[in-house]
């Protein structure tokens, strides 16, 4: 019933790049940078900040763009993917597993997108200003897929800028 | 990259009753050639491949030249006695199944001079990754001719190069260090950002290259490496990690690689892994052929003190 809106490959697929390229491991280093430090710094933020609505705003608008513009950059990263076929580079098929992978990426952040707006949303629905402890779980789950959404961007934009240089300098 | 290399052997005949004489390997025991009798030995491996039961090795010599003193080509060695499945590694289908019976052949080059009016021959073996035929070409041959000629024993010792080494560090120019890094970066973009189409797949090298026709100020240190007075760390002390070093020396055009990673292989084996040419995995014939031959003159400079008579 589930299995059209089931997104659990994105998250697996996205998790398979957490790995160190060297050892193939799991890479703990990328567990703590994308899952631990965002929950610990999600804790530190409900503590010592009160969101009001505007923020909600500003996060929705922000999230929404975000969500459209990754969309787009997916069907990039797909034509990149095909022209690697014809690339002579002689590690081409590490270029295209890099993006391959950045694909996954690109695909997980959209979902953590859609997911920070869902919770977005339960602000809006439910007053949760008298609520401490509520408000604090929901703001908690926002910052953190804020923050993991963020540091998953800058990983995008490492890989992207690592692909592209290399098509630049191929066709120089 | 798959580790070629080649070891060079000194041989020679001993007379038993008296081992302090001089015996020619042109004419031992007054009238036999040391060239023929090997010869005659090869040949009849080519016709009859030996199998080592004990070992479970089986040889045979698949090419063989003769030219004046000169004896070449291809000795094959390989492994039985056990299944496997051999898969290809494109679509995973199994495209043989190994039975005990078979046995994986490795082609391994041979280069043998033995002069007439000297006591001392020079035996080249190619190595291929941990795989030689010291055993089957030298240690049985010497069985062989133990059951030949009684009277007399036929030896060899490992060419050591080192002596060698630091006639040339003196004379060449130090071209190139490079440090080779056997361990990938953890992400994969920095692997793909590095690599370059000159870099090759499996390792990372980090090359320090010397200015035109001057060499770098390493000869002191490299002097003291092949002495086994300094280790391959202190050779050029560098931040980057890396998990072997290589000198390339430039002697007169040629050019020579030593593992100073590796001391004592370098002492006894002539990596020549950058030099070769590859055709499928193996060495293509010419080519090693062509390094072998330079490697016997250098050697045969040393131990005859001239050139390589042809």
């Amino acid at each position: 019933m589930i299995d059209k809106i089931n997104c659990f490959a994105v998250l697996k697929d996205h998790l398979e790049t957490l790995k160190n390229n060297d050892t193939g491991r799991t890479s703990v280093g990328d567990l703590v940078v994308f899952y631990v430090i965002p929950i610990i710094a999600s804790v530190i933020l409900v503590r010592i900040f009160t969101p009001g609505e505007s923020l909600s705003n500003v996060l929705v608008t922000a999230l929404s763009i975000f969500a459209a513009l990754l969309f787009n950059v997916l069907l990039l990263v797909l034509e990149q993917i095909r022209r690697t076929q014809g690339s002579t580079a002689s590690n081409k098929e590490r270029i295209k597993l890099l993006l391959e992978q950045t694909y996954s990426n690109i695909a997980y952040s959209i979902l953590v997108c859609l997911l920070a707006l869902v919770v977005l949303i339960v602000p809006y629905l439910y007053d949760l200003k008298a609520k401490p402890l509520p408000q604090a779980i929901v703001w908690g789950i926002i910052y953190f897929l804020l923050i993991n959404f963020l540091l998953t961007l800058l990983m995008i934009l490492k890989r992207m800028h690592v692909s592209i240089s290399k098509e630049i300098a191929a066709h120089a | 990259m798959i580790s070629i290399s080649l070891s060079a052997y000194a041989v020679s005949v001993r007379d038993k009753g008296n081992l302090d004489r001089r015996v020619e390997l042109g004419s031992f025991n007054r009238r036999n050639d040391l060239l023929d009798v090997l010869e005659g030995y090869l040949n009849a491996l080519k016709s009859t491949p030996q199998t080592d039961s004990s070992q479970s090795r089986h040889s045979t010599v698949q090419r063989l030249e003769r030219s004046g003193r000169y004896l070449k080509g291809i000795f094959e060695a390989g492994e039985f006695g056990f299944k496997s499945e051999f898969r290809n590694i494109k679509n995973n289908q199994r495209s043989y199944v190994r039975d005990t019976v078979d046995a994986e052949m490795l082609p391994f080059y041979f280069l043998v001079y033995l002069p007439d009016n000297e006591a001392k021959g020079v035996v080249i073996l190619q190595r291929f990754k941990q795989f030689g035929i010291h055993d089957e070409f030298i240690t049985r041959f010497q069985s062989f001719f133990r059951q030949q000629f009684s009277n007399y024993a036929f030896r060899s010792t490992t060419l050591t190069n080192s002596e060698i080494l630091k006639r040339y560090i003196d004379d060449a120019r130090i071209v190139q260090v490079k440090f080779i890094q056997n361990k990938w970066p953890s992400d994969l973009a920095d692997e793909v950002n590095r690599l370059t189409p000159v870099e090759k797949q499996g390792y990372i090298e980090t090359i320090i290259h010397a200015g035109y026709k001057s060499s770098l100020p390493l000869k002191e240190k490299l002097t003291r490496l092949v002495n086994g007075k300094l280790n391959s760390n202190k050779l050029l002390e560098v931040e980057f990690p890396h998990d072997t070093v290589k000198v390339v020396l430039d002697i007169n055009g040629r050019k020579r690689t030593i593992d100073a990673g590796s001391p004592f292989s370098f002492r006894s084996n002539f990596d020549i892994s950058d030099d070769v040419k590859m055709v499928r995995g193996q060495p293509e014939y010419n080519s090693i052929d062509g390094l072998a031959q330079e490697l016997l003159e250098t050697l045969t400079e040393d131990l005859y003190k001239g050139k390589v008579r042809r």
